[in-house]
């Protein structure tokens, strides 16, 4: 700064000797000294000016106007709080919530998954499009075929993933998911344990050990992170295990929290059609999804061929392991990015209006700045550094603002959801923040900025600053900012209202069932459990809970509805008598029930009755069909007493004894299927069935005399997935909530922008135009009459907003499609609906300055000038 | 406004450099100097404006073409008088050779030989 001052005290002192020389020469030629001075001076020019131009020339000049308009700019700040507080706390909301939205984006989608290499994990998902199943499993020989005849692929590895109880010397029982895997599955996911080793080949032999390899989460929160645990046994559904490796922390969230993994060998000898399994690959190198598709296609159609019987229709649908870890994320996020990017976009049209409105304002400023020598882009770059400080400003705040809103997003997330755990601030969050910051930046900055620049100096020093004729451009941009705020929140609404409806649609579906009062919770038998010894433990364990203090009763099946698995059995039944044709096979839900389960769950009995105790093993084999079947079975016939043949036992057919009403089995949004019930007794293979008690109270207060039942029977025998049903009724909705709750909060918050922003425009225009309606008033206008035309003047701005809104939605919402249930994209109540809603507010928002256009005073509108 | 000179500077610039150069060449002048000898050497065809003089002076001197210093003038003043250096002598060169050849084409074109 020294050297600054040093140099332009050079100048001055360089330009005042050149001036006195001047004057020195022209008093020698005889001017008289006062003329002398005016004239070389007038010679001279502008000296500030010159000061400047000759100042640019030091390279430095930039630096210094910047500094200058930052103070400046930070002034200008200062000396208006309400407007630069309305300014920052609009962009601090508008980019927190990008922010917000962008990070969980970030560690959700792009963030790629903690392998090595990812982009080359795939996913098989086994689809056989005539049953609509889309994500099946496969089965050991198909595999086999895939591995040794695809080479795209480096490795293939299958996973078979399922629960299992762990048991162990001192510590509780505990049911945890598991996964049996082959040896090269490590390798596959280029990840390898800690500590210990991978599976061998030597722990298939006959008197191996059977092994284990442990997930970090297990190995610190059971084994108390004992560096001594390889070689320790853990005992698995009644096996003991050795313990050979830890996996390294933040391997286990595939596909759910896996915490043990045990060897799966391959043998060539399984059956084709016993598909159990899920299959991850790794490309090589040169390898793309797409090369890799087409040699699986190919396989896949000789498969078909040649083994007509098991294979026919089934195929592989390569996808990206990340894309397909969060499939059912993906659009919601995008969505609701777009729809915080849309809010970002109206604040910034609002602050464009505001900035416009005080550009006007500062029109005389500005014009004077432009006098004494301010050139067009020094005053372009002076307005632009207020709205970047404005903008910086709001970025820091949103920052802020944005980890708060990460948390509670992540808070009220439904702890499913995929890589949650993956968000976080990174740099591409923060680059992310920061090219907002600058686009919002020019993008209210730029406009006014512009406009300001070219006043017309004559005019506006004249009139002393009171515009009244103000150019149409300017009224013009304000329109066309309020405009697209409107079709912008028209938007918006039109897709909350997609979602609020969608919602109510399925928060009111009827489920089958009544959800209040009952407890539920899962019980898994350990392998050591003989079939038979399995079906009298549930029959048991249903009778004394129904005898606990407070239960009016108990049952229990394979699933209980709304679990979010669907248990749908391809062939499952045929009526008796007919020949099996399949087209005609019928593909149900099939569950194996115990105890009063249809009572508990007050599933309405339609017809004929549901299971009893004497319904056993020795007895008439039974089957209770839901209506859904009863009428695609049996069309025009009563199903009672008729026969079908259950794909459990091919054997023998089962009686229909009664039947049921539908019931949601997995989830809400599902079609209704047929669903068959047969008594566990009858089908006591089962060995993971879920508890529902009907309780008196309240549902939760009974939990420990539950599970003080379970533990009665088999002290070893944990229970897991403890809930209301009014919990998974409402954790069934919970995704679809969220979703609709963040997409009405921020269209409610763009339709107040854009609400304030139709008010300020109007308001604005009232002010200006104050002289003219007094002129009106004074003509013999009406309150009315005014009134008509400023609302006139509103609702054109408003209706057409409206209806560049409503072509946009028309063409936006199918991207939603996916995202709603019961309702259509176009619904057009909705579209009219919320059309009219927001037109109502927009007249709303123009009668406050239209009533105030009437109560302008002629004779004072008239004076003022 | 400020427009106007930064046109006036683009359009004068090789020509305003050069004058300058050239009339540094006989001895060390200050701004107002350089312009009285631009005036009177082109029979007060040329007036600098010092909008442009002094921008151009200081441009000439960042480019180390010539360079200032402080002395005392004739009336017994501080000024600031610039000095061709040695890098400025050939620029001067090259761009006086450069300015020949302009004004020998422009010359070529404005009188045709058929005409001359």
């Amino acid at each position: 700064m020294k050297f600054w001052r040093h140099r332009n005290e050079e100048l001055d002192a360089e330009i005042r000797s050149h001036l006195d020389e001047a004057i020195r020469d022209r008093i020698a030629r005889g001017e008289s000294p006062d003329e002398a001075r005016v004239n070389a001076l007038r010679e001279f020019g502008n000296v500030d000016l010159i000061k400047e131009t000759t100042r640019a020339m030091w390279g430095w000049t930039t630096v210094k106007q910047v500094a200058q308009d930052l103070r400046f700019g930070l002034r200008m700040l200062w000396k208006h709080p309400g407007f630069s507080l309305v300014a920052i706390l609009t962009l601090a909301f508008g980019i927190g919530t990008n922010t917000a939205i962008f990070s969980i984006v970030n560690g959700v989608l792009l963030r790629p998954l903690p392998f090595p290499d990812a982009e080359r994990l795939v996913y098989f998902e086994s689809i056989k499009p005539d049953r609509g199943i889309t994500d099946g499993h496969i089965s050991m020989p198909d595999f086999i075929d895939w591995r040794t005849r695809a080479d795209a692929f480096e490795s293939i590895s299958l996973i078979f993933v399922a629960r299992i109880i762990l048991t162990g010397d001192n510590a509780e029982p505990e049911f945890i998911p598991f996964s049996v895997v082959p040896l090269n599955f490590f390798q596959t996911m280029g990840v390898h344990p800690i500590m210990g080793r991978e599976f061998a080949k030597e722990d298939r032999a006959k008197d191996a050990e059977p092994v284990a390899i442990i997930s970090y989460g297990l190995w610190q929160r059971r084994f108390g992170a004992n560096p001594n645990v390889l070689g320790s046994p853990v005992t698995l559904g009644g096996t003991r295990c050795i313990i050979i490796g830890v996996m390294p922390a933040g391997f286990d969230y595939y596909p759910s929290k896996i915490q043990v993994w045990t060897p799966l060998f391959i043998s060539p000898n399984g059956r084709r059609d016993n598909r159990m399994f899920k299959a991850i690959g790794r490309l090589k190198p040169w390898a793309t999804i797409a090369g890799a598709q087409s040699q699986l296609d190919t396989i896949n159609a000789q498969l078909q061929q040649q083994y007509v019987e098991t294979n026919a229709g089934w195929s592989v649908r390569l996808k990206n392991l990340q894309a397909w870890t969060t499939k059912d994320i993906r659009t919601s996020l995008l969505l609701l990015l777009g729809a915080v990017g849309f809010v970002l976009l109206i604040a910034c049209a609002n602050i464009a209006n505001l900035l416009l409105a005080r550009a006007t304002a500062r029109r005389k400023e500005i014009a004077v700045r432009t006098a004494i020598g301010a050139g067009r882009w020094r005053i372009v770059r002076q307005l632009l550094t207020e709205s970047s400080l404005l903008a910086v400003t709001g970025g820091a705040v949103g920052l802020a603002l944005s980890i708060l809103l990460t948390k509670l997003l992540i808070a009220i997330s439904p702890a499913d959801l995929a890589r949650l755990d993956q968000v976080g601030l990174d740099a591409r969050v923060l680059g992310f923040t920061v090219g907002v910051v600058g686009l919002v930046g020019l993008l209210f900055g730029l406009a006014p900025a512009l406009q300001a620049s070219k006043p017309d100096l004559n005019d506006v020093l004249k009139e002393g600053g009171r515009g009244s004729r103000e150019g149409h451009g300017r009224n013009r941009v304000r329109a066309i900012l309020v405009v697209s705020e409107i079709a912008l929140s028209l938007l918006l609404l039109i897709g909350a209202g997609l979602l609020v409806k969608s919602f109510m649609v399925l928060r009111d579906v009827n489920a089958g069932f009544d959800q209040h009062n009952v407890l539920t919770m899962y019980i898994g038998l350990p392998g050591t459990y003989k079939a038979e010894q399995q079906a009298t433990f549930f029959r048991e364990l249903t009778k004394r809970a129904s005898a606990l203090p407070g239960v009016e009763s108990a049952g229990a099946a394979t699933a209980l509805p709304l679990s979010g698995v669907n248990f749908l059995v391809g062939r499952s039944f045929i009526p008796e008598g007919r020949p099996l044709v399949p087209e005609e096979s019928f593909q149900s839900e099939y569950f194996a029930q115990a105890g009063d389960y249809f009572q508990t769950m007050r599933i309405p009995l339609k017809a004929g009755r549901t299971f009893t105790d004497h319904d056993t093993a020795e007895t008439t084999p039974v089957v209770v069909i839901n209506e859904t079947a009863a009428r695609r079975a049996f069309p025009g016939q009563d199903p009672i007493g008729k026969r079908l043949t259950v794909w459990r036992d091919e054997k023998f057919a089962r009686e229909i004894v009664g039947v049921v009403g539908d019931v949601k089995a997995a989830t809400l949004e599902e079609e209704t299927q047929c669903q068959i019930y047969v008594p566990h007794a009858q089908d006591p293979g089962w060995g993971t069935l879920g508890l529902a008690v009907r309780t008196k109270g309240e549902p939760e207060a009974l939990t420990s005399q539950v599970r003080g039942v379970i533990l009665s029977l088999d002290k070893d025998q944990p229970a897991f997935g403890i809930k209301t049903m009014d919990q998974a009724f409402s954790e069934s909705v919970a995704k679809t909530r969220l979703v609709m709750l963040l997409f009405g909060v921020f269209s409610i918050f763009a339709l107040l922008l854009a609400t304030i922003g139709i008010y300020g425009v109007i308001a604005y225009s009232v002010a200006q135009r104050t002289h003219e309606i007094g002129i009106r008033l004074a003509l013999g206008a009406q309150a009315r009459d005014i009134r008509r035309m400023i609302l006139t003047q509103g609702m054109l701005v408003t209706l057409i907003g409206a209806g560049i809104g409503l072509a946009g939605a028309f063409a936006a919402t199918r991207v939603m499609r996916g995202l709603l249930y019961g309702v259509s994209a176009t619904d057009p109540l909705i579209f009219i609906g919320v059309s009219l809603l927001l037109t109502v507010v927009a007249l709303l928002a123009c009668y406050i300055p239209a009533r105030r256009a009437t109560k302008v005073d002629p004779i004072i509108a008239l004076r003022y000038e | 406004m400020k427009r106007g000179y930064q046109n006036r500077i683009e359009l004068l610039q090789g020509t305003l450099d050069l004058l300058i150069l050239q009339t540094l060449q006989w001895g060390p002048r200050h701004g107002y100097g350089i312009s009285q000898a631009i005036r009177t050497g082109s029979g007060e065809v040329l007036q600098v404006d010092t909008g442009s003089l002094y921008p151009a002076l200081h441009r000439l001197e960042r480019k180390k073409w010539i360079k200032a210093e402080w002395t005392v003038s004739e009336y017994n003043q501080q000024v600031k008088a610039y000095r061709l250096t040695a890098a400025g002598k050939k620029q001067l060169t090259a761009e006086r050779s450069n300015w020949m050849r302009l004004t020998a084409a422009m010359a070529g074109i404005l009188n045709p030989p058929e005409g001359a």
